[in-house]
């Protein structure tokens, strides 16, 4: 059996509805024992135990901890009010809130699902009702949740920080502009389409004590990621110590300053952020089968043959990355494809002089663009049960926010300064 | 049907232990700060007891979501087939499922005991236990993906589709709780 049967097996498991974790492990052991390798199948669980023993993992449940908690005292609502007085009165005044909540609400999330969740239920019947046809509603809500897994804390950041050895604060750091970039474009998007189409503005006053009030909300909230950043940056806290410092915070806000927390709460963000850990990080497991796999393969090797005549060309190289990351974004988790691929295509890359953390960012915005191209997105797929429209109608009001998002990506990679000027004037790069 | 009792209440156990779990991590990193810069002093076992437990939390964790059909999975091709050929897919899918969770059983209970010898430097125990979490895991993702595979072959036999009635009632209380953090 070789590399293409491999990949044709755990495609095949995975089209036909295996969780990814374990069609990664199917394949492998149907790779193994094929092969007469029964030793490298006998080794398969030490290698899941490996891929599994970083202490940097710990951050992962802590932040979805910390995340969940903000939530559930109240701080989404609480964001977009804050967001409305703010951004309110801009053309497109709902949709812009919407956006402005997703940079602010991404500051305590560090997952796309999660803002979907929290914002979609909220603004789609908020826009609707407000004039805004529900599939540009919901595509606003689809289109601003990207910008929770690159604004820290995100957890796609620790993985890649995880697997390919850099600094987590590094890769925060590094991430804040592109996200907020992102932020702005989208902003832009919905002005442009709000202007083309008449959509008009919020008409909530803005009374000065409902501002302070709100103010000391968001500064609540914005507090979060600094802690998080600073305690890193400042060599105060680890990567994992300042997620549970996160929790911590959280914890505080929540019960003494918003009142919005119980124990019952409490126990309900435990029992979900363990199950969110665990699906996510089996997945980082069994990814450590396939790496090993690849590596028998010598598929890095035959990838840098496959990229060394785009050695001379950034331009082309950073849009052959791109495309192919892309492309699997387009079926596979971006989890799942930075995990798998980001180790293989990242020595390359770096060696033809991509920066790992400009590598990571740029990895980071464009998987996650896979959350929302059809025919596989999971927050496409999210949003359109909340919201109640088709797949490709939300893809149509999508395709804007989605090139915006492939420009940002491209951006990224070929303008260092991007993702690098901030972790320099912080001595990370 | 007894099976399903009594897989709703190894689930409930295992929730516990999850919730347990990462309740002590939280508490454990969290110690680790403050005895650090409270009185200049940390535990050597503390960083390789977190890391261990993770692994025994997200194992059992995989357990339940294989009963709560919940992993990270790409469901719509089997949304486009046909009823029958849905069903087939599926049970195929938990065949193999129990498979590999088998294959985490037997193998990884294989290694655990070749590697008893081993210390954990932190810990000072046996790698035994710190092991165990895979063959672990590897039962529960076996037992419940043979309940389910049972389940969608039975589905397939009678043409109703067929579900655990309390893991749809935990799924349903899961996805109420998710939503229920929206205020």
């Amino acid at each position: 059996m070789g590399i293409g049967t491999f990949i044709l097996v755990f495609a095949l498991a995975l089209l036909l509805g295996m969780p990814i974790a374990f069609s990664m492990l199917f394949a492998s052991a149907l790779y193994f024992t094929i092969n007469g390798a029964d030793l490298m199948l006998q080794m398969l669980p030490e290698r899941l135990f490996g891929g599994l023993d970083l202490f940097i993992l710990l951050a992962i449940p802590m932040f979805l901890m910390a995340g969940d908690l903000m939530n559930r005292a109240g701080m989404s609502d609480r964001l977009i009010t804050f967001a409305n007085l703010l951004v309110g009165r801009l053309r497109g005044g709902l949709a812009q809130v919407n956006v402005l909540s997703s940079v602010l609400f991404s500051g305590v999330t560090g997952i796309a699902l999660g803002d979907v969740v929290a914002l979609g239920k909220i603004f789609i019947p908020a826009m609707e009702r407000s004039g805004y046809s529900r599939s540009f509603a919901a595509a606003v809500t689809a289109a601003s949740s990207l910008i929770g897994p690159i604004i820290p804390p995100s957890t796609i950041a620790v993985l890649y920080a995880a697997i390919m050895g850099v600094s987590v604060g590094g890769m925060f750091v590094a991430a804040i502009i592109p996200g907020l970039l992102i932020g702005l474009s989208d902003m832009i998007v919905v002005y442009l389409v709000a202007r083309r189409r008449g959509y008009g503005i919020s008409r909530e006053p803005v009374e000065r004590g409902k501002f302070l009030s709100s103010f000391r909300d968001a500064v609540l909230a914005i507090v979060m990621p600094v802690i998080i950043i600073g305690g890193m940056l400042g060599g105060i806290f680890t990567p994992t110590e300042a997620a549970a410092v996160a929790v911590l915070y959280a914890l505080t806000v929540g019960i003494f300053v918003l009142r919005g927390l119980g124990p019952a709460d409490f126990i309900t963000t435990l029992r979900l952020s363990a199950l969110d850990t665990a699906r996510l990080l089996i997945i980082i497991g069994a990814a450590a089968s396939v790496s090993w796999i690849f590596a028998i393969e010598n598929v890095p090797q035959h990838v840098a043959e496959l990229f060394a005549p785009l050695a001379d060309n950034p331009l082309l190289l950073v849009l052959c990355i791109n495309f192919f990351f892309l492309f699997l974004g387009t079926w596979l988790d971006p989890a799942a494809s930075i995990i798998l691929f980001a180790p293989i295509v990242g020595p390359m890359a770096i060696e033809m002089g991509l920066h790992p953390l400009q590598f990571g960012v740029m990895m980071i915005v464009n998987a996650n663009i896979g959350y929302v191209t059809p025919p596989i997105g999971n927050v496409l797929f999210a949003v359109s049960k909340i919201a109640n429209v088709s797949t490709w109608a939300l893809a149509r009001e999508l395709a804007p926010f989605i090139v915006v998002n492939a420009l940002i990506t491209l951006a990224v990679g070929l303008v260092p300064e991007l993702s690098l000027w901030l972790p320099r004037l912080f001595g990370l790069a | 049907m007894p099976v399903f009792r009594i897989a709703g209440f190894v689930a409930k156990l295992l929730t516990w232990l999850c919730q347990v779990i990462l309740l002590g991590l939280f508490c454990l990193i969290t110690m680790q700060i403050v005895l650090r810069y409270g009185f200049s002093f940390s535990f050597s076992w503390a960083e390789e007891l977190a890391r261990y437990a993770l692994i025994w939390m997200i194992l059992l964790g995989v357990g339940l979501l294989v009963r709560l059909d919940d992993h990270l999975a790409i469901p719509s091709f089997q949304t486009v087939l046909p009823a029958r050929l849905r069903l087939a897919a599926q049970a195929a899918v938990h065949l193999a499922t129990a498979y590999i969770g088998a294959l985490l059983l037997l193998e990884g209970y294989a290694r655990a005991e070749d590697m008893d010898f081993m210390q954990a430097v932190g810990l000072g125990t046996s790698m035994f236990w710190p092991l165990m979490a895979i063959p672990a895991g590897g039962a529960l993702i076996c037992a419940f993906a043979l309940i389910r595979f049972a389940l969608k072959a039975a589905s397939l036999v009678s043409g109703r589709d067929l579900e655990d009635p309390l893991a749809e009632a935990e799924r349903q209380e899961i996805a109420i709780s998710t939503e229920s953090g929206q205020r």
